[in-house]
C-alpha cells in the first residue's frame, strides 16, 4: 500500500459501520483512515463519510466509509444507512459480552436489509485491554487467554464460530494500538467479488454497483447556463 | 379466295380431323355462303378522306330485342363460377370470451337464457324495515346493489321469454320482483329514518356546550372531572421517582471506559437549544439546517421509523393500516418479497428547480439519496369515456404535436409563453401594459386571447394551482407567472417533465435531513413517545418523555428554548383546515395513454369533471425501486368537497387506472396548521402536508418557521459552506 500514483482500475465501495455503541467503531475508522496516509486532512465532526484507498495488487479499492453519526445509540439508525452497502463492519468490545449480542442482531439485520451480495467483517475491538493483545502480535487465536485474568469477557473461539457458522471475516483488532486494523480493510477489499464493482466517481455520485444509469439524475451537476427560461412550448 | 376457302391451312386440318369427321364440313359450307359477292371493297374498308364522318358503330344496345328475345350481348349468368362453401360451425375458431365478463351477471346461468318457472318461484319474502334498521351503512349499501343486480337479471329473462314467445314464467317473474322493491323500498325507508335522526342529533348538538360544529379545533370537548385531575397528579409524582431512578442508573454507566470520545456516548443532556417532535420532512429539513447552523438538537419521534406521515411503507403494515384483508389470511403474500414495497403514504414529486431540491443540493444531502426523473407530466381534457390523456408539452416539437390546442391556439400559448419567460416584475416595459399590483391572472390570459381549455391546463398543470380561485386574485397574476417559469425551469433543467423522485420513495428525504443534522452532533430518539410538555409561564421550557423498546423504558426530561413539532403531537394548537382524499393503488400495468412510462403524473383539472379542487394521480413503478418488477403504484388524491361518498369524489381519477390489483382508501385524512405562530410559547408547529403535487408548500413551511425561531431568513445558498468532507 505504500505506492498510490500506480495507474490501476480503481473502484469505490460504501462500507458501514454498525455495532454497540462506545466499541470503538469510530476510533477503528480514525485509525486505518489517518495510520499513514499523510495526504488526508483530519476529519472534523460533521463529515459525511470518510474515504480511504486500498491499494490491491490487481486494483485500488476506495472506501467510502459511513460513520453511525451517533444514530444508532436510540436504536434510531435509518435504514437508508446501509441501503447499498457493498461491506460493512460490525464491531463489538472484547471486554463488554452484551456487545457481541447487539453485534448478532446488527448481522441479522443486515442480511434481512441490505443487498444481497454485501461483505460482513466481525470485528472483536479493543484487544489492547486484553493480556494477549498489545506486544504478541500475531497469535490472536490463543485459546488460554481467558483465564490469565485480563479485561477479555468474549473468547476468540466463541466470536470465530460464529464468524463461521454465519460466513463473515472475522478479525480481532486494537484501534488504540492499531494492530490488525489494516488487515481488516486490506480482507474487506479482497473479498469484495470484481463483479460489483466499477469505475469510482467523485464524492456524491451512485454507490451502487451494477445498476442502470439511464435516467438517473445528477443533481449537483452544473445547470445548463443557455437553459432557456420560461416553459419551451 | 374460293380457293383458300376450299384448301384449308395444314393447322385448320389438324383441328377438323381432331374435332371429329361429323363436324368436319360445316365450315366449309359457312365459308361459301358468307363469301361476298362482290368484288368491290366493302364499304366500311374504304379508303376515308379526312374529316370523313366516322361510321363506327357506338351503340351498346345494338342488336339486342326484347320481342326476339335476343337476351343482353354480354353474359348474366354466373353460373360456372364455383361458389365458396361455407366452413361447418365445428372447424369455424372458437370466439374468445372473457369467462369473468360483467355482461354475465345479467343471466342467472350460463346455460339457459332464463330461468324456468318453478325456479324463479323458488325464493323468500323481501326484507322488513325492522330487519334493516340494525344494519350498517356498508351493509345496506351493499344489499342496495344486490337488489340492483337481481332487477336486471329478471328483466333479461323478461325479455328473453317475450322474444321466444315461450309464453309462460311472467307471472313467476313478477311475483319475485315485487319482492326485490319490495326490500328496495324498505332501504330507502331505513336510510331516510337516519337522515332524519342526524338532522335531530345537529339541532342537539347545536346546543350543547361540548360540541363545537364550528369545524375549528376539536369537535368535542369534555369537561373536565375530578377523577381525571387526581390521576394526572398521581402519575406525575410515579414519574419523576422513575426519572430519579433513571438518571441514577445512567450516572453510574457513564464511567465507562472509552478510547476516544464517541458521539455516542453522549447522553441525553439537561437542557437542548431546540426539541424537535415528529420526523416528517418538514421537521427533519429544519433540524438538519439547525444542526449545521451549531444548534444542538434532540429529535424525538413516537413510531419507530423515520417520516412520520412521508414515510413510507413496506406492504405488509399497508394492508394492516387499512383493513385490506379477512382476518387470518395474508394476501400480502402473492405480492414477492416485502421488502421491495416502499409505498409513499404521500403522493408528491420534486420539481426539479424547487426549493427542496436546492436545499437538498445546499446542504450535500443529495450525496445519500439518488434521483429518478419522472417520465412524464400528463393533464386530462373532458370527463368520462370522452376524456383524453395528453402530455403537457415540453419542448417546442412536443407542443406542436400536442392534443390539447388546436392550430391558433398554439400561436397564442407559443406568443403568451415567451411573454412569461420574459416578464420581469421590476420592468414595466415586459408588463404588456398591465398594472401588475391589481392585475388578475384572469386578465392575463384575457390579454392573450387563451381559451379555456387552455387556461385550464396552464394553470392546473404548469402552475400547479389545485382550484380556479387564483383567477380572479386581484395582483395575483405575478404569482401565477412565477409558477409557470418554475415549471419552465424545471423541465429545462432535465427535459421530459419537471419532476424528479427519489429512489426508494420519499421516506428517504427525512432521512437523509436526520443524518445531516446527526453528523452536526444531532440526538436522534425515535420510539419515544412525550407525556408532558413543561411550560414556565406561557413559555414551555421542555419535555417529559419516555423511551420505549427498550428494557427497562427509558423515562427523562429535558429543557429547551425552542420546541418545534408536528400537529399530531400538539391536537389542542391546530385548526382543522379540509380534509385530503386519498386512494394507494397497485397496478400491474402502466396507465393507459402516458407511453407505457415508468412514472408519471396526471392532473385532472377540476373544470374537466365538474368539481371545485383537482384531481391529481402519481405514478411510480419498480424504475424507483419503490416496488418489485411488473408493478405500479397509483396514488389519487383530492381535496374533499363533500362529507360522505369520498370514493365517488375520486372516481374520475380511479377511473384512469384501468384494473386495479389492491386499493387501499382510508377515512378523509384531516389538514392542520397552527392556531399561532409561536412567538407566544416557543413552540413552533408545521403544517400538515397539502394536496399538492409537489413540497413547495412544505419548504415555504419550513421557511417560514425558521424565520420564526431565529428571526432571520432562511438562506439556502452557501448551507454547505460549513460541511467539511475529508479530501482525497
Amino acid at each position: 500500500m505504500a505506492d498510490s500514483n500506480t495507474p490501476k482500475p480503481s473502484s469505490s465501495v460504501k462500507l458501514v459501520l454498525l455495532g454497540e455503541a462506545a466499541v470503538g467503531k469510530s476510533s477503528l475508522v480514525l485509525r486505518f483512515v489517518n495510520n499513514d496516509f499523510q495526504e488526508n486532512k483530519e476529519p472534523t465532526i460533521g463529515a459525511a463519510f470518510l474515504t480511504q484507498k486500498c491499494n490491491l495488487p490487481t486494483r485500488t479499492i476506495k472506501f467510502e466509509i459511513w460513520d453511525t453519526a451517533g444514530q444508532e445509540r436510540f436504536a434510531s439508525l435509518a435504514p437508508m444507512y446501509y441501503r447499498n452497502a457493498q461491506a460493512a463492519l460490525v464491531v463489538y468490545d472484547l471486554t463488554k459480552p452484551t456487545s457481541l449480542i447487539k453485534a448478532k442482531h446488527w448481522v441479522a439485520e443486515l442480511q434481512r436489509q441490505a443487498s444481497p451480495g454485501i461483505v460482513i467483517a466481525l470485528v472483536g475491538n479493543k484487544l489492547d485491554l486484553t493480556s494477549d493483545g498489545a506486544g504478541s502480535g500475531g497469535d490472536a487465536d490463543g485459546a488460554g487467554a481467558e483465564d490469565s485474568g485480563d479485561a477479555r469477557k468474549v473468547t476468540t473461539e466463541e466470536a470465530k464460530t460464529y464468524a463461521e457458522e454465519e460466513g463473515l471475516l472475522f478479525f480481532e483488532t486494537s484501534a488504540k494500538t492499531g494492530y490488525n486494523v489494516t488487515e481488516v480493510f486490506t480482507a474487506i477489499a479482497n473479498a469484495i467479488p470484481e463483479t460489483s464493482l466499477k469505475t469510482a466517481r467523485g464524492p456524491g455520485a451512485s454507490h451502487t454497483a451494477g445498476r442502470t444509469e439511464e435516467q438517473r439524475v445528477n443533481l449537483n451537476g452544473p445547470r445548463d447556463p443557455n437553459a432557456k427560461e420560461g416553459c419551451a412550448c | 379466295m374460293a380457293s383458300t376457302a376450299i384448301r384449308p391451312s395444314m393447322g385448320a386440318l389438324g383441328r377438323i380431323s381432331s374435332a371429329g369427321a361429323t363436324t368436319a364440313p360445316r365450315p366449309l359450307i359457312s365459308t361459301t355462303q358468307t363469301a361476298s359477292l362482290s368484288t368491290t371493297t366493302a364499304l366500311l374498308k374504304r379508303h376515308k378522306y379526312p374529316g370523313a364522318r366516322d361510321n363506327k358503330d357506338y351503340s351498346k344496345t345494338r342488336g339486342e330485342s326484347a320481342i326476339r328475345r335476343t337476351g343482353t350481348r354480354w353474359r348474366l349468368s354466373m353460373s360456372d363460377e364455383p361458389l365458396p362453401k361455407p366452413v361447418p360451425r365445428e372447424q369455424l375458431p372458437a370466439i374468445e370470451t372473457d369467462p369473468d365478463h360483467g355482461l354475465w351477471e345479467f343471466f342467472a346461468n350460463r346455460t339457459t337464457v332464463a330461468n324456468p318457472p318453478e325456479e324463479d318461484a323458488k325464493h323468500g319474502r323481501s326484507w322488513s324495515v325492522e330487519e334493516l334498521r340494525h344494519k350498517s351503512w356498508d351493509d345496506l349499501h351493499r344489499l342496495w346493489w344486490v337488489c340492483v343486480k337481481e332487477r336486471n337479471r329478471i328483466a333479461t329473462a323478461n325479455w328473453e321469454r317475450n322474444k321466444s314467445r315461450l309464453g309462460f314464467g311472467e307471472a313467476e317473474a313478477l311475483a319475485r320482483d315485487r319482492e326485490v322493491r319490495a326490500t328496495m323500498r324498505a332501504i330507502k325507508h331505513t336510510l331516510t329514518e337516519r337522515f332524519y335522526a342526524w338532522e335531530d342529533a345537529v339541532k342537539l348538538a347545536e346546543n350543547d356546550p361540548e360540541v363545537d360544529l364550528t369545524g375549528d379545533g376539536p369537535a368535542f370537548t369534555p369537561r373536565d372531572y375530578l377523577e381525571e385531575g387526581e390521576a394526572t397528579a398521581a402519575e406525575g409524582e410515579q414519574q419523576q421517582q422513575v426519572a430519579e431512578a433513571a438518571e441514577e442508573t445512567a450516572e453510574k454507566a457513564q464511567p465507562a471506559p472509552a478510547v476516544t470520545p464517541d458521539p455516542a456516548t453522549i447522553p441525553i443532556a439537561p437542557e437542548y437549544d431546540v426539541i424537535v417532535l415528529g420526523t416528517g420532512l418538514t421537521e427533519c429539513i429544519l433540524s438538519g439546517v439547525l444542526s449545521v447552523k451549531g444548534k444542538k438538537v434532540l429529535h424525538i419521534d413516537r413510531n419507530d421509523h423515520y417520516g412520520g406521515c412521508v414515510h413510507r411503507i413496506p406492504l405488509d403494515p399497508l394492508f394492516k393500516k387499512y383493513g385490506n384483508y379477512a382476518p387470518g389470511t395474508e394476501p400480502w403474500k402473492q405480492y414477492g418479497r416485502l421488502n421491495d414495497w416502499n409505498v409513499d403514504l404521500v403522493p408528491k414529486f420534486l420539481m426539479s428547480s424547487g426549493e427542496l431540491t436546492n436545499i437538498l443540493v445546499s446542504t450535500d444531502v443529495t450525496r445519500y439519496l439518488e434521483f429518478k426523473q419522472v417520465a412524464g407530466s400528463y393533464v386530462q381534457q373532458g370527463a368520462g369515456p370522452k376524456a383524453t390523456v395528453a402530455k403537457v408539452p415540453s419542448d417546442a416539437a412536443e407542443a406542436l404535436k400536442s392534443p390539447l390546442m388546436g392550430i391558433f391556439e398554439k400561436r397564442r400559448m407559443k406568443s403568451f409563453i415567451e411573454w412569461v419567460g420574459q416578464f420581469d416584475i421590476k420592468d414595466p416595459a415586459t408588463h404588456k401594459g398591465l398594472d401588475m399590483s391589481t392585475c388578475t391572472m384572469r386578465e392575463v390570459y384575457d390579454k392573450f386571447g387563451l381559451e379555456p381549455g387552455t387556461k385550464d391546463f396552464a394553470g392546473h398543470a404548469m402552475a400547479l394551482y389545485s382550484s380556479d380561485a387564483y383567477l380572479d386574485v386581484k395582483g395575483g397574476a405575478p404569482e401565477a407567472i412565477e409558477r409557470l417559469r418554475l415549471y419552465g425551469n424545471s423541465v429545462a433543467r432535465y427535459g421530459k417533465s419537471p419532476y424528479i423522485y427519489p429512489l426508494y420513495g420519499l421516506g428517504e428525504l427525512p432521512q437523509g435531513f436526520a443524518r445531516l443534522s446527526a453528523i452536526y452532533g444531532g440526538t436522534y430518539m425515535l420510539n419515544t413517545s412525550v407525556e408532558e410538555i413543561v411550560y414556565e409561564g406561557e413559555k414551555a421550557v421542555g419535555i417529559k418523555a419516555t423511551m420505549r423498546g427498550i428494557e427497562p423504558e427509558m423515562k427523562f426530561e429535558t429543557r429547551a428554548k425552542t420546541i418545534i413539532g408536528d400537529p399530531s403531537y400538539f391536537p389542542g394548537k391546530v385548526r382543522v383546515v379540509g380534509h385530503v382524499l386519498r386512494a394507494i393503488c397497485i397496478l400491474k400495468h402502466p396507465l393507459a395513454s402516458t407511453n407505457d412510462s415508468d412514472s408519471c403524473q396526471i392532473i385532472i383539472p377540476q373544470s374537466q369533471v365538474g368539481r371545485k379542487n383537482d384531481i391529481y394521480i402519481a405514478c411510480v413503478s419498480s424504475a424507483h425501486n419503490v416496488c418489485p418488477k411488473g408493478y405500479w403504484i397509483a396514488i389519487v388524491s383530492t381535496i374533499a368537497e363533500t362529507s360522505a361518498n369520498h370514493h365517488l369524489e375520486l372516481a374520475p381519477g380511479i377511473e384512469r387506472l384501468g384494473k386495479i390489483e389492491e386499493q387501499f382508501m382510508g377515512p378523509p385524512i384531516p389538514l392542520y396548521e397552527p392556531l399561532e405562530d409561536g412567538r407566544k410559547d416557543n413552540i413552533f408547529i408545521s403544517r400538515s402536508y397539502d394536496a399538492s403535487s409537489h413540497f413547495e408548500s412544505t419548504t415555504d413551511d419550513v421557511k417560514d418557521i425558521y424565520k420564526r425561531i431565529t428571526g432571520e431568513e432562511l438562506v439556502v445558498e452557501g448551507l454547505r459552506e460549513g460541511i467539511q468532507v475529508a479530501a482525497e
